[in-house]
């Protein structure tokens, strides 16, 4: 059979429309959109978990306006307190307004993302890494509910005033208490909402055992919620920046690797380049997908872009493979959910997956198999999605999304970046000095008490467990360098891992 | 008088930190190492080289023993000392499969060594030299906490001794892995346990059938933070065995003695006043650097500074002194003296460190060359204008002696030089015998050199001024520094000697003098005044919020707190009443101190010493639960507008005054 004689994907947007068997599987990669600030992420977060209505009705997005008659001059204060930088002006001569953080769940009842559009704290982190971790770990419904109020209370402040009680409660909060809680604000069901993003399986990836990535997010998460209950809100809001900004970004980076991953087998495999991988090698594969999406280096270069761009082609090229093996092969293949293990009726796991490919090429023409590369590029050129991925369809938003990373100015306030722009669009990675504090802030909780000094090395192991990889021979030594400069090192010169790092936040 | 070779010298090219002898193990154990010295752990090692061994049965007390350190600091030298004194014990020492440590030819680095008393079949213990290293590099997954494990699993099996030295990340790594597994109750678990957690050791009893011992008594050391400059005088003791007598006496009679700077070197530190000035610098680089200088850079120090850099020889230190001697190039011979080893050797020659400048100073010397120039002075310059043979730069030991290392920050001349310094020490320079030892012959060579560079000057007006200007600034590199160390003055000097005295002081019985207290009042202030300044008051929370008020006040100005303890080279700063600690680094203590007592401007303070006070600071606020505060606390805060709102919590309640 030739290639050319398959009936071409139907097209939806900028690319081909998605192969039945990828999107309800763990490989489909959910929509992401640009987010100005780490502040924007606390906003989307306490609206998912506390809101009845999440986004606006309008495709306009609702900003704060602190000048509404509602807003106490408290309130405000507050707003002031924990705010971001400022927006970027449409005239350079004035400033814009600043991005907003809710201190408190109740202080996002007046902003609220546009309609209909990506949720990427839904997507990235509640069902996300927290599912994948419920079902990694064989949770319950009762303890996912114990995980739930975990969160909820780290969220909405263990130390919380009211208006009849606030001695000793959390200073911020004490500045909130008299505001009235919105109808549309629902504290007491929150739980039940975060269970509901939680206790899904439908398209987890089931390895055999837990996802190491879903995992370190997971249990950062609520390590971090759980240290609220020690640290001024102020605090404790900056260590959920990082958190947030880092947890999000390596989560869909490393889920868009695994399309890559999936494309190269199926084309090898067709091909016959390779031979099959095992279900071990596949797992393994797999489970290390976030190992080195972030790679700490002096030289500049456009990491999130890159990523970006292969997995965009990688997805377009993806989708017009499977449709060709199942109509080479008269499969029904675009019926199942492609699965890494557990074989079903409706299921097909990536190992068969691969056997079906390698079937294809049985009913390939020679001249089709010979020209089999040139081929699915000519289809994949139908896609501005393929041609120009960071300017077309998904791919500019993911791009966008990533920004999030990204320090603005060096002036503006932000320490908790990744990346630092450098001259012709690129970026140099590195964790800024508030990213670097979260990090070993969770590090250390992860560690826990009674299991020795903090090492450099444990920091290095919870960096590399978000993707960032100290493996450039500069990136090392900078980081000491930078650890040393902020005081927290401590230890022989030479060392190397072995160093003690001082703890630069502690709650009590 | 012909050139002689010292093989003292060649051997101490083998301590530089890429050397054979700068990794110790069984090649380099069976003799005491080049310069052996007592220190404190050798009584240690007598007391493990008794109590490991069963000698025939009549100790049935066996012995765990753990060295935790860092690398470099001494461990594996330990464990060789360990095994000579076991080997005149009478013990055979042998590796897994067999192999005696101590025969001819044996080169390997075991793992583990086998310790096998009087002719018997079976050890009674273990040693792990070096328990950082993995076991089998080759294996698909190398894990040093996961050999380790193994290591003690099977010594505790057999009820052996065992004695390894460890790297804390690895003893760490593997206590993490222990204790999330299974193994969390074995005895050698909650050895390992105690020794990371820092508790007291204790005997364990083992059970079970064909054991060696049937107690176990564990116990470990940490070298951690030990510094070689203080205390018991272990550097003090290395520089001695070094330019001992008997180590140089090879160069007795030998033509080159006058003009090799290895030999003046050594001269320089026999001399008293010469190796004390050395130490005191050390241990103010030492405290400067904050981390202590470990037993494998003060070889590669010294080695450097007897017996040069092995980079440049072809054959021997000696030949390379002949050689420079017959080729004329004594300004290589004058850059390798020990001013110049300690501050100056990231350059060629004493030359200007940026290389676009150094050119045109190249440039300028060379032009001192004509053809009535004297013959000394035409190849002497020679040498340095063409570069061919210049000294190597890469000298090992990069953290002090590296051109962002911190000899560099130590150097007198990033200071403002003082007239009465610039009088005796700069250019022209008048040689005084009065210097001696410290002067020789290859100054007075290369002062020679530069006073006819100078005379030749005279009476030339196109270029008199630049080869004026570059001809002293090259003069004076070599002896600014020289009097930096013969007077001891340095950038930083009063600073550190004030930061080294408060930080020993602790632990001593007597009151604190007047002086001191009055210094360490003012301190206080300042520290106070650059927290305030650089947070417009207040402690910092945000980027636009600050925490203020009485309660902040009293809670977190910074206080300087001695012990009662020796506590190290370390001042402790406790803010307000907290609990919580910092130490104040030698970095920022001197940048206070500059600023207490010479007013240099605030915006002169290094940002990322700022950046450690504030993190400092910010630790202290995170424990400190200012938010639950009832009264006295306020949050300033900048508006967008530019003005400053208030927050102010009393009786519990928040309000804007």
């Amino acid at each position: 059979m030739n290639l050319n004689e398959i009936q071409q994907l139907e097209k939806t947007g900028k690319e081909p429309k998605w192969h039945p068997s990828i999107k309800s599987s763990f490989l489909f990669v959910k929509t992401a959109g640009m987010r100005l600030g780490p502040e924007l992420l606390v906003l989307e977060l306490f609206r998912e978990v506390f809101y009845h209505k999440k986004f606006a009705e309008t495709l306009a997005k609702k900003d704060y306006n602190l000048e509404a008659p509602h807003y106490s001059e408290s309130e405000k204060l507050v707003l002031y307190a924990v705010r971001g930088r400022n927006r970027r002006a449409r005239k350079k001569s004035v400033s814009g307004a600043p991005l907003y953080c809710p201190a408190y769940p109740i202080q996002a009842r007046d902003a609220w993302p546009r309609t209909k559009t990506d949720r990427v704290v839904r997507d990235f982190l509640l069902a996300g890494p927290l599912k994948q971790y419920a079902f990694d770990h064989k949770l319950n419904e009762a303890q996912i509910h114990e995980i739930s109020e975990c969160i909820i209370a780290g969220l909405v402040g263990h130390n919380a005033a009211t208006p009849k009680d606030y001695n000793k409660k959390e200073f911020l909060s004490v500045a909130l208490k008299g505001i009235p809680s919105p109808a549309n604000m629902d504290l007491a069901g929150a739980p039940r909402e975060l269970v509901s993003h939680i206790n899904d399986h439908s398209d987890v990836m089931k390895l055999g055992h837990p996802d190491p990535l879903a995992e370190r997010i997971a249990q950062d998460f609520i390590h971090l919620c759980k240290a609220e209950q020690g640290l001024g809100r102020i605090q404790w809001l900056s260590l959920l920046k990082g958190f947030l900004r880092l947890s999000t970004s390596s989560w869909l980076l490393a889920q868009m690797s695994l399309s890559i991953k999936l494309r190269d087998w199926v084309l090898g495999m067709i091909e016959g380049t390779i031979a099959a991988p095992g279900e071990a090698e596949i797992v393994s594969s797999f489970a290390t997908r976030h190992e080195n999406l972030f790679i700490p280096n002096i030289v500049p270069g456009k990491p999130a872009e890159h990523q970006v761009e292969l997995y965009m082609k990688a997805r377009v090229e993806l989708n017009i493979l499977l449709h060709w093996i199942g109509a080479l092969t008269g499969s029904t293949l675009g019926e199942k959910q492609i699965v890494v293990s557990g074989k079903s009726a409706d299921t097909i796991t990536i190992a068969d997956l691969l056997q079906l490919a390698e079937q294809s090429a049985q009913k390939l023409s020679p001249e089709s198999k010979k020209a089999l590369r040139e081929t699915l590029v000519r289809q994949a050129e139908c896609f501005e999605a393929w041609n120009d991925p960071l300017n077309n369809g998904q791919g500019k938003n993911l791009n966008e999304f990533l920004l999030v990373l990204k320090r603005n100015s060096e002036t503006d306030g932000d320490q908790s970046y990744m990346l630092t722009p450098a001259k012709g669009g690129a970026f140099t990675v590195f964790p800024g000095p508030e990213m670097l504090i979260t990090i070993i802030f969770l590090a250390a909780e992860g560690k826990g008490k009674g299991t020795g000094k903090l090492m450099l090395s444990d920091i290095e192991a919870h960096l590399a467990s978000y993707g960032v990889n100290f493996i450039s021979a500069t990136a090392r030594p900078r980081l000491i360098q930078k650890l040393q400069e902020m005081g927290l090192l401590k230890g022989s010169p030479d060392a190397g891992d072995s160093v003690e790092i001082l703890l630069p936040i502690k709650h009590a | 008088m012909g050139y002689k070779n010292n093989q003292f010298v060649g051997k101490l090219q083998g301590l530089q930190q890429d050397g054979q002898a700068a990794i110790s193990g069984p090649k380099n154990w069976k003799e005491p190492p080049l310069l052996e010295i007592k220190t404190s752990i050798d009584e240690t090692i007598t007391q493990i080289s008794d109590s490991i061994l069963t000698k025939k049965g009549q100790n049935t007390k066996g012995k765990w023993f753990f060295w935790i350190g860092s690398p470099g600091n001494g461990k594996s030298a330990a464990v060789g000392k360990l095994c000579r004194e076991l080997k005149a014990r009478g013990c055979s020492l042998r590796t897994e499969e067999g192999e005696d440590i101590f025969s001819t030819g044996y080169t390997g680095l075991p793992y583990k060594i086998e310790v096998c008393e009087n002719g018997e079949k079976f050890s009674s213990a273990w040693l792990a030299q070096d328990a950082s290293a993995v076991k089998n590099p080759f294996s698909e997954s190398v894990d040093p906490a996961n050999d380790l494990i193994t290591l003690l699993s099977s010594a505790w099996e057999k009820g052996v001794s065992l004695v390894i030295c460890t790297n804390r990340g690895v003893i760490e790594r593997a206590a993490r892995k222990i204790l999330e597994g299974e193994l969390a109750n074995q005895p050698w678990a909650k050895m390992v346990k105690i020794a990371v957690a820092n508790d007291s050791p204790t005997g364990f009893e083992v059970s079970g059938k064909k054991k060696v011992f049937q107690l176990i008594q564990f116990d470990y050391a940490t070298l951690d933070n030990m510094s070689i400059l203080s205390g018991a005088g272990t550097f003090k003791g290395l520089i001695e065995k070094a330019v001992s007598g008997e180590n140089w006496k090879e160069c007795d009679g030998c033509a080159a003695a006058e003009l090799c700077p290895y030999k003046q070197n050594c001269l320089w530190l026999s001399d008293p006043a010469g190796k004390s000035n050395f130490l005191k610098l050390l241990q103010r680089a030492e405290a400067l650097s904050g981390q202590t200088i470990v037993f494998r850079e003060a070889l590669g120090l010294l080695s450097f500074i007897l017996a040069g850099c092995p980079k440049d020889y072809t054959t021997t230190p000696c030949d390379w002194v002949a050689q420079r001697i017959e080729a004329k190039d004594y300004f290589a011979l004058l850059s390798r003296r020990v001013y110049m080893a300690l501050y100056s050797s990231y350059t060629p020659y004493g030359l200007e460190e940026n290389e676009q400048i150094r050119e045109e100073q190249v440039k300028t010397l060379a032009a001192f060359i004509n053809q009535n120039s004297d013959e000394l002075l035409a190849k002497s310059i020679s040498c340095v204008t063409s570069m061919s043979s210049a000294p190597s730069l890469d000298v090992g030991v990069t953290r002090l002696l590296g051109h962002e290392g911190i000899f560099k920050k130590l150097d007198i001349t990033v200071d403002p030089i003082t007239r009465e310094f610039d009088t005796k020490w700069g250019w022209p320079f008048e040689a005084d015998q009065s210097l001696r030892p410290f002067l020789s012959r290859i100054e007075e060579i290369c002062l020679s050199i530069w006073k006819l560079m100078d005379d030749s000057i005279e009476g030339q007006s196109d270029d008199a001024a630049s080869k004026i200007k570059w001809l002293s600034r090259w003069a004076t590199s070599f002896t600014f520094r020289m009097g930096s160390l013969v007077q001891d003055a340095h950038h930083f000097k009063p600073e550190l000697d004030e930061y080294l005295e408060i930080a020993e002081i602790q632990g001593k019985k007597g009151q604190l003098s007047q002086d001191l207290l009055r210094k360490l009042a003012h301190l206080e202030q300042h520290m106070q005044s650059v927290l305030q300044t650089t947070s417009n008051g207040g402690v910092p929370l945000a980027e636009y919020a600050r925490l203020e008020g009485p309660w902040v006040t009293s809670e977190l100005t910074p206080k300087i707190k001695l012990k009662t303890q020796a506590s190290g080279q370390a001042i402790p700063v406790a803010f307000g009443n907290s609990t919580q600690m910092m130490n104040l680094s030698a970095a920022t203590f001197c940048w206070l101190a500059q600023k207490r007592d010479k007013h240099v401007a605030q915006c002169t303070f290094p940002e990322e010493l700022l950046e450690s006070l504030q993190i400092a600071q910010e630790r202290v606020v995170s424990t400190s639960m200012y938010a639950y505060k009832d009264s006295g606390v306020e949050i300033k805060i900048n508006t967008p507008d530019g003005k400053v709102g208030v927050l102010r919590r009393t009786e519990g309640d928040v309000f804007i005054p």
